[in-house]
């Protein structure tokens, strides 16, 4: 009975050691570097086209969510050059989106862009896969079946074009900060009072794992990831624009470094916004890297 | 299929025992529980199509005694899959859960698997909700020991179960509770009775490089060890009784509080009076960044330490337990519950008496100020920030005669779509519900009885529902027919009448049968599942909308 | 895969048959409940002096074990002159409805001696998967006779089991 007692008074102090208070845990401050202040000349377009963006929300334990990938691959064969793309990995959508702690499924997508854009559009919590086209509601819902896809999107690009975008980015690796300047020109027709212009850094062939019901076993390491909302360069729901003699040149920086991102196999994609239905009026991709 | 081999041994086993004599040999006893569903496509209701359309969830459990040892062990089958909705990560079978234990005298000691609970749970409760899929058993080793009459001590150190894994994190923990009453037994204690406890419980989990979110070149400094305290006190005088713990975390940076470093506090106070025919109850709490789970990176219903009680009525009616449910808010809460129950008395001499149960609940956010910093927000003791939920209710049962008993209950329910579903949209999505139930029992023939019940739940539809097949008024009718003890047989159906959009009004019917042999039971079922959450105790999932032939078996031995 | 499956229901249906045939008695086992005050009672102190006990296990948000503990409420003290019978009431409420509990018995007037099981200890330990499940024990604290679920009049089958065993008989089952 005595070692019982030993053994419970050992335990007990055994726990004492046991918490860890972080004194400062704010950490140093971030050092800043002038960056992204000589803005480049842009020259507006000769034959500018109308360009859609197709939000695809999406999880890597959503074993329907390739056939959406795919279908959105096939779009952008079918509408070259017109179609951009970004794969939004929600927190909201829960299970699907979760990391595991085991072995496999174990890296997260998730992130403050994606879950952010997703508690303004509600469309995670519906069930994957979904998607939004321009931002706009088809009979009063954002979220849209992948049936429909195709005919919103032929809808979308049959408007005429309003505005164009350009974007041209600058790299300093010594600091690993990336800088995006985006033209903005207005063409015929009326644009909104507000407009916002967001931008967002989207990661490419990355090789993680995935559900798939398409195929037996259904969980996939070899799995390649297209389109990877990761981050924004500046705010989520962007900055405002304001057009002088129908033209605007706006700059968007972000430090990345410690992020584990590819950044050669990173786009940069430009999105112009109506700022208070949130609309989609123009897209525009480039490479992150110039 | 080594699990296979000695699951079957040891059930042999176990069947050899049984024909000995019990005394010599201990006693082998269990219970095992069969649940399957066969799933067929339906359009009207967006299933997804599935892979392995038969799956079912499987589980035994044997338990041996004999004098102060036992032992016992779980298996669990999830094949082909586990059911729609339960996480897929169960696929698979084995043992997940085995242990053997001692008792010598005062001390009590259990090696491998173990539930525990720590005074009002608040900082520790390991259990198993088989309905849902959770089971958040502990791994280790446990030591409960009564040095004296009145003081006990409880102490373990384990890991938590993870599906068919465990936890990163590795949980110590200690509690001590002292009874007075026993503890000198020779003071004069009247009607008075003094519990006072105390608990500590701490998670050790390896390191990890997360950026700073508001300083991305800086990682984040993260603390490998995590203590959280409580105490609780426990005052009973004749018919009151008064129940308060508080419980306090340190700094632990996780992905539900968005690895933050503000300490976590957590207040539990409930007040209960009762004497004959009449009961009240009245229950508070405060929780502030209180999540606690066995890996900073868990979420959902994953590896989950704490048990933050919810205080707000069990509902158990259909429409008002599972179309708006309230799920427990740990990083932010302040609410509070009453709850009265009489029965009328006997002077009324009225021939049945009526048994009334009313209940009122709301619980709020905290008042929150961001200080922009890695301490994340300030909060104010006892102001009210955003309301998240309010449910107010009246239950009254009423025999009619020998053969009619009849119970009507009434129910308002408003909830913040927004924030307890947890997606933080921009815009509140407010429901405001009023539903009312009729339950009517009628004894047909001796053996016989007739069951009814009738609810119907009245709410506008919302401009954006957050989830479209559940928006507007639902009503729902049941039948249940039962032969005693043998045999019953339901139908039921829930009907989305108020749905704005024609085609999402539908209608759900479901109809089973079942036998009932003793502690054997079985039932077999067809019809449409409506998709939505289900909750039981704190814990909810979330169950796809299914269409399908189920089957379940329960049994114990 | 497929041989999964199979021997998943070779198991079962083994474990199944096993039920059939399994032991008619065996005794109560050891776990720590609470008392309606909160303290900690260990279930090796039940008894009823040599006289039948009925262990029933509810929780307030079940009706029906609402209605069955209701049923036996009107029968008790008839029940209890007759065969000397005790009901031990075991809620398996969790720490959400522990504090209401003491309320919701005395409320409804019942005369049962109730126990807290708030973590499913002696819950598990009994093997019950769902409530309500009625127990039946004999003089000598050995459990006899045991049924799940309850459906209006099932009192009546049990009190034939009280008198069975009051009178020193085993209860076969039907």
């Amino acid at each position: 009975m005595k070692y019982a007692v030993l053994l419970l008074l050992g335990l007990f102090f055994f726990l004492f050691p046991s918490c860890d208070i972080i004194e400062d845990p704010d950490g140093p401050p971030a050092p800043t570097v002038p960056f992204c202040t000589d803005t480049p000349a842009f020259q507006p377009r000769l034959n500018p086209e109308i360009k859609v963006l197709l939000e695809d929300y999406t999880g890597h334990r959503c074993g329907n969510c390739p056939l959406a990938a795919s279908k959105l691959h096939d779009l952008q064969e079918e509408h070259p050059g017109q179609v951009v793309g970004l794969a939004l990995h929600a927190q909201a959508a829960g299970y699907f989106t979760a990391p595991k702690t085991g072995l496999t499924f174990t890296h997260d997508f998730r992130n403050e862009v994606s879950n952010t854009l997703d508690d303004y559009f509600q469309v995670a919590a519906t069930g994957l896969p979904k998607g939004v086209i321009n931002r706009k509601r088809v009979n009063g819902a954002y979220d849209l079946p992948i049936s429909i896809w195709g005919q919103i999107l032929q809808q979308e690009l049959n408007a005429s074009q309003t505005a164009d975008l350009q974007v041209k980015t600058i790299w300093d690796s010594s600091t690993s900060s990336l800088c995006a300047f985006v033209f903005v020109e207005q063409l015929s027709g009326s644009l909104p009072d507000s407009l916002m212009l967001s931008v967002y850094l989207v990661e490419n062939d990355f090789v993680n794992w995935q559900a798939d019901y398409s195929i037996p076993g259904e969980e996939i390491e070899q799995y390649t990831h297209n389109h990877i909302l990761r981050s924004s360069l500046g705010p989520i729901w962007g900055k405002p624009v304001k057009l002088n003699s129908n033209a605007a040149v706006v700059s968007f920086s972000k430090n990345v470094s410690g992020a584990t991102w590819v950044m050669s196999n990173c786009t940069v994609v430009a999105v112009l916004q109506n700022g208070l239905s949130r609309e989609v009026i123009q897209v525009e991709e480039v490479a992150a890297l110039p | 299929m080594k699990n296979l081999l000695l699951i079957l041994g040891l059930f042999g086993f176990g069947s050899f025992l049984h024909s000995q004599s019990a005394t010599d040999y201990g006693e082998i006893h269990g219970n095992v529980g069969i649940d399957a569903q066969y799933y067929l496509d339906d359009a009207a209701i967006n299933t997804q199509p599935v892979p392995d359309i038969f799956r079912a969830n499987s589980f035994l459990n044997l338990v041996y005694t004999r004098g102060d040892f036992r032992a016992g062990l779980r298996y669990e089958a999830y094949m082909p899959k586990p059911l729609l909705g339960f996480p897929v990560a169960f696929e698979g079978h084995g043992i997940p859960f085995r242990y053997a234990g001692y008792t010598l005298g005062r001390l009590d000691i259990t090696a491998g698997n173990f539930y525990e609970q720590f005074g009002n749970g608040l900082i520790l409760r390991s259990y198993e909700e088989r309905a849902l899929g959770f089971d958040n058993a502990l791994d280790g080793v446990r030591l409960k020991y009564q040095p004296v009459d009145g003081l006990r001590l409880t102490g373990f150190i384990a890991r938590q179960r993870f599906y068919w894994q465990y936890s990163p994190g590795n949980i110590k923990g200690f509690d001590a509770e002292l009874t007075l009453r026993e503890f000198l037994p020779k003071a004069d204690w009247k009607k008075w009775n003094l519990i006072v406890g105390g608990s500590f419980v701490s998670r050790y989990q390896p390191g990890q490089e997360i950026a700073n979110p508001d300083n991305p070149a800086n990682l984040l400094e993260i603390p490998l060890n995590v203590g959280s305290f409580s105490g609780r006190l426990n005052i009973g005088y004749a018919g009151f009784q008064l129940n308060a713990e508080y419980a306090y975390k340190i700094n632990d940076p996780n992905a539900l509080n968005k690895f933050i470093y503000k300490p976590g506090t957590a207040a539990y106070l409930s007040a209960a009076y009762s004497t004959k025919g009449l009961g009240i109850s009245l229950q508070a709490k405060r929780v502030e960044n209180f999540d606690f789970r066995s890996d900073r990176n868990a979420q959902g219903n994953d590896l989950l330490l704490n048990f933050i009680p919810m205080l707000n009525k069990q509902h158990t009616y259909a429409l008002p337990a599972s179309i708006y449910p309230y799920a427990v808010q740990a990083n932010s809460e302040l609410g509070w519950q009453a709850d009265v129950n009489f029965t009328t008395p006997k002077w009324l001499k009225k021939k049945y008496a009526t048994t009334v149960n009313l209940n009122f609940s709301m619980v709020s956010a905290l008042d929150t100020t961001p200080t922009g910093d890695r301490y994340g927000y300030t909060s104010s003791a006892f102001d009210f920030g955003k309301q998240y939920y309010m449910d107010a209710n009246i239950e009254v049962q009423q025999p009619l005669g020998k053969k009619t008993k009849l119970s009507v209950m009434y129910m308002y329910l408003w909830q913040n779509q927004r924030l307890v579903q947890g997606q933080g949209t921009t815009e509140d999505n407010v429901i405001a519900a009023h539903i009312a139930v009729v339950d009517a029992t009628w004894k047909v023939a001796k053996k016989h009885t007739l069951r009814f019940e009738l609810q119907h739940l009245a709410t506008p539809a919302l401009q954006n529902p957050l989830n479209t097949l559940v928006n507007g008024s639902w009503a729902m009718a049941l039948v249940e027919y039962n032969f005693n003890p043998l045999f019953f047989a339901s139908v039921m159906n829930q009907w989305s009448y108020g749905n704005p959009d024609e085609k999402k009004q539908i209608h759900y019917p479901t109809a089973m049968v079942g036998v009932t042999l003793k502690t054997t039971r079985i039932a077999i079922g067809y019809g449409r599942q409506r998709e939505g959450i289900i909750c039981i105790g704190g814990v909810c999932r979330q169950v796809p909308a299914s269409n399908g032939l189920t089957f379940s078996l329960m049994s114990s031995f | 895969m497929k041989t999964n499956i199979l021997s998943s229901f070779i198991v079962f249906g083994f474990m199944f048959l096993a039920t059939l045939k399994a032991q008619k008695q065996y005794s109560l086992p050891t776990a720590d409940v609470q008392d309606l005050k909160g303290q900690t009672v260990s279930t090796s102190t039940f008894s009823n002096e040599g006289k039948p006990m009925i262990i029933s296990f509810w929780a307030t948000w079940c009706k029906p074990c609402i209605a069955e503990l209701s049923a036996i409420h009107e029968e008790y003290e008839a029940w209890a002159e007759e065969t000397g019978v005790k009901l031990v009431a075991i809620s398996v409420d969790d720490q959400r409805n522990v504090a209401k509990v003491a309320p919701f018995v005395n409320g409804r007037g019942w005369n049962y001696e109730v126990y807290c099981d708030p973590n499913g200890n002696f819950k598990r330990a009994m093997s019950v998967n769902t409530v309500p499940h009625t127990f039946l024990l004999d003089g000598q604290g050995n459990i006899v006779w045991q049924h799940n679920a309850y459906n209006p009049g099932d009192e009546e089958h049990l009190f034939e089991m009280i008198e069975k065993v009051a009178a020193g008989k085993l209860p076969e089952s039907k």
